[in-house]
């Protein structure tokens, strides 16, 4: 049990801020590149951290520290698109 | 009155990445044997970008020029599986020919809209200087063969007519094939009059 909590603690400590934007109309590789360039000072690693999914028009982001929904929201707007839905994965 | 007809009828046109995302750069050059075309952008707002263009036209009396300017988003659709773009732009410069050499200014229209199946385009381009406006009307359909994900090739087919005036006198007709990787495109088609046609784009 006390193995369980522990793993528990240092699996919340360690882990990212995983969330998943939904963003209609995203249909090329500009759209992945924009995506990347925006968010690159919110994650690690652009290219691992922010995950564009074309066929479901979703961005999913590992985010270092947690950044409020309205920066979240500019940084899509900064693309060239619009946030119709946030949704925290964790944390 | 030749001006105000070309604006009026601008409005119908539309044209490709002249702006992009905040803070992105692009770099693109376009070739045929008798025109080329080099262009560099920065996006500073998803609104606008300034940008920088080069442009060689052989049978313009070997007509070129420098110009600087700014390009516009002015509406942006987006539905959810494709998006509508209409894009302005106005720039100033020095052009020389083998007849005269003094300011010169471009105006375009551009539109297109796109699903990851399929792209349409329509531009028009005017060139004013000496006293002379000349431009030219590009449109252009494609279709993806297959659909990629993100980071795969994306590959189009596209047939592109361009008409320019005193460059041609013709509708040119290019089929062409487009690749996108990443950050990368490039287009390769041959016209059917037979003059090979070459693009190249970076955005970072």
């Amino acid at each position: 049990m006390k193995a369980f909590i522990f793993l528990l603690l240092i699996n919340i400590a360690f882990a990212g801020f995983k969330v998943k934007v939904d963003v209609p109309g995203m249909v090329c590789q500009m759209c992945v590149q924009g995506m990347k360039k925006n968010f690159k000072s919110a994650v690690e690693n652009p290219d691992k951290d922010v995950i564009v999914d074309l066929d479901k028009k979703t961005v999913t982001l590992n985010l270092k520290q947690k950044i409020s929904e309205k920066e979240i929201k500019e940084r899509v707007k900064d693309a060239g698109y619009n946030a119709s839905k946030i949704l925290w994965l964790d944390k | 009155m030749r001006l105000i007809t070309y604006l009026v009828l601008s409005c119908f046109f539309v044209f490709a990445h002249p702006v992009i995302y905040k803070g992105g750069w692009v770099y693109q050059g376009s070739f045929m044997p008798q025109m080329n075309e080099i262009r560099m952008g920065y996006t500073a707002s998803p609104k606008y970008s300034f940008v920088y263009n080069a442009d060689y036209f052989e049978n313009m009396d070997n007509y070129q020029d420098h110009t600087v300017g700014m390009n516009f988003l002015l509406k942006r659709w987006l539905q959810n599986d494709s998006q509508g773009n209409l894009y302005s732009g106005i720039h100033g410069g020095y052009y020389s020919d083998d007849i005269n050499d003094g300011e010169v200014g471009h105006l375009f229209f551009m539109g297109d809209w796109e699903s990851r199946e399929h792209y349409t385009m329509l531009k028009t381009k005017g060139y004013f200087y000496d006293g002379k406006d000349r431009y030219s009307v590009t449109a252009r359909y494609g279709f993806a063969p297959f659909v990629a994900g993100m980071d795969e090739l994306q590959t189009w087919l596209i047939l592109q007519t361009m008409y320019f005036q005193y460059q041609s006198k013709e509708v040119v007709v290019t089929p062409m094939i487009r690749f996108f990787y990443k950050n990368v495109l490039w287009e390769i088609g041959h016209s059917t009059r037979g003059q090979s046609y070459l693009t190249l784009m970076v955005h970072y």
